[in-house]
């Protein structure tokens, strides 16, 4: 579905290049209807490969689009806010994919009535199936809402939470969990390499299986643990691997891992027994 | 890519209605050059609903068709086999999905030179995303090969494999795996519900976490463990969960229950300490 609107990106990094690629290849937004901007011409290099503009004008950026993303490092943002915030104007759509900072920051930064959306984007979706949760500002109306949906679903699930402090709980969920399932695909590639699999013959198969069973998890409308008793039928082989994952308190362990990456994000004391 | 080949199964449960689903959505095979057979009318009802011919006769099966998918469960296969004997000509291609039954013994009981390939489809082949591990027969040739491929890469991953017993392996990483994952996606959507998501949004976002973690595997060269090293940064909330995942032993477990499934399919004695 296409959007007729001027995209603009205060950063041209990653991010900057994982939202804007899925724009331009889901064909939301044209290449020549977007600009990004960065501190050297060095760092649009990249995006202009893509075919978007770049500039290192911020204020240029501002001007001419009506989204505008906010996609600078944390610590780089209230300089850049404060820079822009005289070109801003309250028909602009602002959409911060700037880790943990509020729409109350953002809007106090921008001092004006501007609708703000704060997303939290994970690493996945460069591949276009990520995970965006997102939480309207103040002046956000329901179009705006949807507005910026049909940009970043193409990116993969787009996610409006209750709160805006549940964004905290995705950024464990999603942001770090990559991560914990990286490790898993690894070590279920280990298991085969040790059972007589090739590497590469076993990263692939633990990949793709560990894909497939997601989409399952997606498209089917049973719970998870229905899928997994469904499959493992009286004395077989399935249940024996449940039985170990059981004893060692696998699910206790994964929840461990999810809050403790929540818990950090919260800025709660880490500790454990030694 | 189609396929201008007559499909026959013989079995028309699961295994049949993803294989043949696979091979009709993906255009690789016309509906009307399937036909399946059943030991009931009744077993008929779901192959017919998709515009697949039924038939309670396994041999005509057999003489229409030119490969022939053998979907019936283990202990049914003897018999058929048996029955269809005489039919079967040396020109046609036999597909097994029967679970633990080797290339030799179809061989066997066919007793006669027919090109067998052996497969092992897994769950997720009925989205289209799974893993089909295949080693072939005796009188396989490599276009054979290719075009049991053409037949089954609308599932998702075909594989041969380095030697018959790696399929054993595959039935644990493979076969077995997607209840592990089902088990971990459950626990990622557990810690969420834990820390304040409803359950849905918790389940759709874990789900969609490990879809795209497993699309970053397949698709990104590097390393599963440096895709991991890309994602903590220092002093993170990202690291802080891999930590409790390792002082846990997470993936020594998720070894643990790979290898237990592979070694109950290969038939060795199970121990615990208690």
């Amino acid at each position: 579905m296409s959007v007729d609107v001027k995209v603009g990106f205060l950063g041209a990094g990653n991010m900057c290049q994982s939202i804007a690629g899925g724009m331009i290849s889901s064909g939301t937004v044209k290449a020549e209807n977007i600009i990004a901007s960065a501190r050297t011409e060095g760092g649009l290099s990249k995006v202009r490969s893509m075919g978007i503009r770049g500039t290192l004008d911020n204020c240029q950026v501002v001007k001419e689009c009506s989204v505008i993303f906010l996609a600078v490092k944390p610590h780089i943002l209230p300089g850049v806010l404060k820079q822009i915030a005289e070109a801003v104007t309250e028909d602009k759509l602002l959409v911060s994919v700037v880790n943990g900072t509020t729409n109350k920051e953002i809007e106090g930064l921008v001092g004006k009535s501007v609708p703000v959306m704060r997303t939290l984007p994970n690493t996945p979706v460069q591949v276009k199936s990520g995970v965006v949760a997102a939480y309207p500002g103040t002046h956000c109306t329901p179009s705006h809402t949807a507005l910026c949906t049909s940009l970043m679903e193409p990116l993969g699930l787009f996610s409006i939470l209750p709160s805006e402090g549940l964004i905290d709980v995705v950024s464990g969920l999603c942001g770090s969990s990559p991560a914990f399932l990286f490790m898993m695909v690894d070590a279920m590639a280990d298991a085969g390499v040790r059972m007589g699999l090739p590497r590469q013959v076993a990263a692939s198969l633990a990949a793709k299986t560990m894909e497939g069973s997601a989409k399952m998890v997606l498209e089917c409308e049973e719970h998870p643990m229905q899928l997994a008793s469904n499959v493992c039928s009286p004395g077989g082989t399935t249940i024996e691997g449940v039985y170990r994952l059981n004893r060692a308190g696998f699910k206790g362990t994964v929840m461990d891992a999810v809050i403790g990456s929540v818990e950090k994000t919260q800025g709660k004391e880490m500790r454990y027994n030694y």
